[in-house]
């Protein structure tokens, strides 16, 4: 064989494994992708706006919208397929509540506009927060939105005779519906996507991408939600992950800490997610999906692949966090004990200034600093000073640059 | 013409076709959304019309190829790795019927040309 026909099938055998591992590797990413589509846990949560003309199913080469996503965290002892969770794991979990109450421990508004050169926003609602619930429930803690219609409906539903599982499934799409109603009324937003997640699916999900950097300006050692962490730099996963983001008991500011931690959280789980180190890797990636499939309900009709990349799109700087403007965090209530005060106008204004002229400019309830924007190639997620937590004035403003320090 | 066609010589050189097929793939890329698996699956199977037959291997593994030096070189003029990783996972099934349509075209090329020879 002369060389040059040795050369040419050289030539020929690196163009064909290079050619059959990009059809493998494309291969998987279709076959993950179809995956969890198919595993997913949807429900029909998002309600048409009655007032407008029902726009039909969204067609694939549609342009691109505003999308408004209520991200939903809840202390629930089953798995999205309604099946227990293991024990060990609720041992861990600290989650001591078998009543079936399903608070919402964590809501967070996230905004990602269609245009991809406006800033991306999410918005911590505190659960104690003070507001109308919606479906004449009056006035209560926010959290209870979810829980109170879901009750409601399942007490109707069992009157009236329905099997159990149907009064599960059906009072769960109430409560979920409710929520976003609720939302919906306090922010003067238009949730059109719902993601919810259990506590023990995110604690999966830390560890699939192979855990979250995180910092604490001090030590903690808090019993309730069994968080013992020294201060500094750490790398959290799991049960841990889960303290980080549950201890408000022992903190300077309560629950407005913990919203702050599940913010600085948040922003190193998606700096995390979003790496090429997890997207690269096969078996983080199955594992990412599988965690999600596990643990995550989300509204029907939601074109993630389309949403994935229109988040991919954004050459915004990043995704900004911040929290709600408050008032008094010590609100004395008649039935529900201490709670947020919450002014809804000043949350709709709040909203409307971060849709308009971003960032908004003189948060009401704030302290006037504006939210912290730095261009960081390598960190696209980071956090702003949370609004209506100015009183104090010790905080120092969370920037993206590298893990920020919190309480 | 005829002559060439029988003798098996007619068409262009292995590298012309890679680079063609590379260039209207690319033009698909830029265009975006499902132009690129359309632009990428055309310019192949056009590949497998027009190569010279010593080149009918390049035009059975240069689907993949093509597709992965297309996205790649997005990623490098800036769009994020997600974004593009997302796009291209879609393609799959593009891809694979366009290797089968790369085959076949072969195929009958080949039996095409034994049939002229006997």
């Amino acid at each position: 064989m002369s060389a040059r026909r040795a050369l040419t099938w050289a030539g020929r055998g690196v163009a064909g494994l290079v050619s059959a591992a990009l059809l493998a590797g494309i291969g998987f990413g279709w076959a993950t992708y179809r995956d969890a589509v198919d595993d997913l846990v949807t429900d029909d949560v998002i309600v048409a706006d009655p007032s407008a003309p029902d726009p039909g199913p969204p067609a694939p080469d549609a342009p691109r919208t505003d999308q408004t996503i209520l991200l939903v965290g809840i202390d629930s002892r089953t798995d999205t397929h309604g099946d227990p969770l293991p024990q060990h794991v609720l041992d861990h979990l600290h989650a001591g509540d078998a009543t079936g109450v399903r608070n919402t421990d964590t809501m967070i508004v996230v905004h990602v506009p269609a245009d991809p050169d406006r800033t991306a926003f999410a918005v911590s609602l505190p659960r104690d927060s003070y507001v109308d619930i919606a479906g004449g429930f009056g006035r209560h803690k926010l959290n209870s939105a979810y829980a109170r219609a879901m009750n409601a409906k399942a007490d109707e539903l069992r009157a009236s005779g329905a099997a159990e599982a149907v009064v599960e499934r059906k009072s769960r799409t109430a409560g979920r519906r409710n929520l976003i109603a609720t939302v919906n009324a306090l922010t003067g937003l238009r949730v059109n996507h719902y993601a919810e997640i259990n506590l023990y699916g995110f604690s999966e999900i830390t560890k699939a991408v192979g855990g979250v950097p995180v910092c604490l300006t001090a030590p903690v050692d808090d019993e309730f939600s069994g968080a013992e962490f020294p201060a500094g730099h750490q790398l959290l996963a799991g049960v841990d992950a889960l303290k980080f983001v549950r201890q408000r008991h022992g903190l300077p500011n309560g629950d407005l800490d913990r919203v702050r931690r599940q913010q600085a959280f948040l922003a190193g789980l998606a700096n995390r997610m979003f790496s090429a180190g997890t997207l690269t890797d096969p078996a983080r990636v199955t594992a990412l999906v599988d965690a999600l499939t596990r643990s995550v309900v989300l509204d029907e009709d939601w074109d993630l692949l389309g949403f994935a990349q229109q988040v991919a799109d954004l050459s915004g700087d990043r995704l900004e966090f911040s929290t709600i403007p408050t008032g008094r965090s010590n609100l004395e209530t008649p039935y529900d004990g201490s709670a947020v005060e919450v002014d809804p106008e000043e949350v709709r204004a709040y909203f409307a200034a971060l849709l308009g002229d971003q960032p908004a400019k003189g948060k009401p309830g704030g302290d006037g600093r504006a939210p912290v924007r730095e261009p960081l190639a390598e960190d696209r997620y980071g956090i702003t000073t949370p609004a209506g937590q100015g009183d104090e004035g010790d905080e120092e403003p969370i920037t993206a640059d590298g893990v920020p320090c919190v309480n | 013409m005829s002559t060439e066609r029988s003798t098996g010589r007619w068409g262009l050189p292995w590298w012309a076709v890679a680079l063609g097929a590379t260039g209207l793939a690319a033009v698909g890329g830029w265009l975006g959304g499902r132009w690129f698996p359309v632009a990428v699956a055309a310019a192949c199977v056009l590949a497998a019309l027009v190569v010279r037959p010593d080149g009918y291997f390049t035009v059975v593994v240069q689907p993949p190829v093509v597709t992965g030096v297309v996205v790649a070189g997005t990623v490098l003029l800036g769009r994020p790795a997600l974004s593009a990783a997302v796009d291209v996972s879609a393609t799959f099934p593009y891809l694979l019927a366009t290797m089968v349509a790369v085959g076949l075209v072969v195929l009958a090329r080949v039996l095409h040309a034994r049939r002229r020879v006997h």
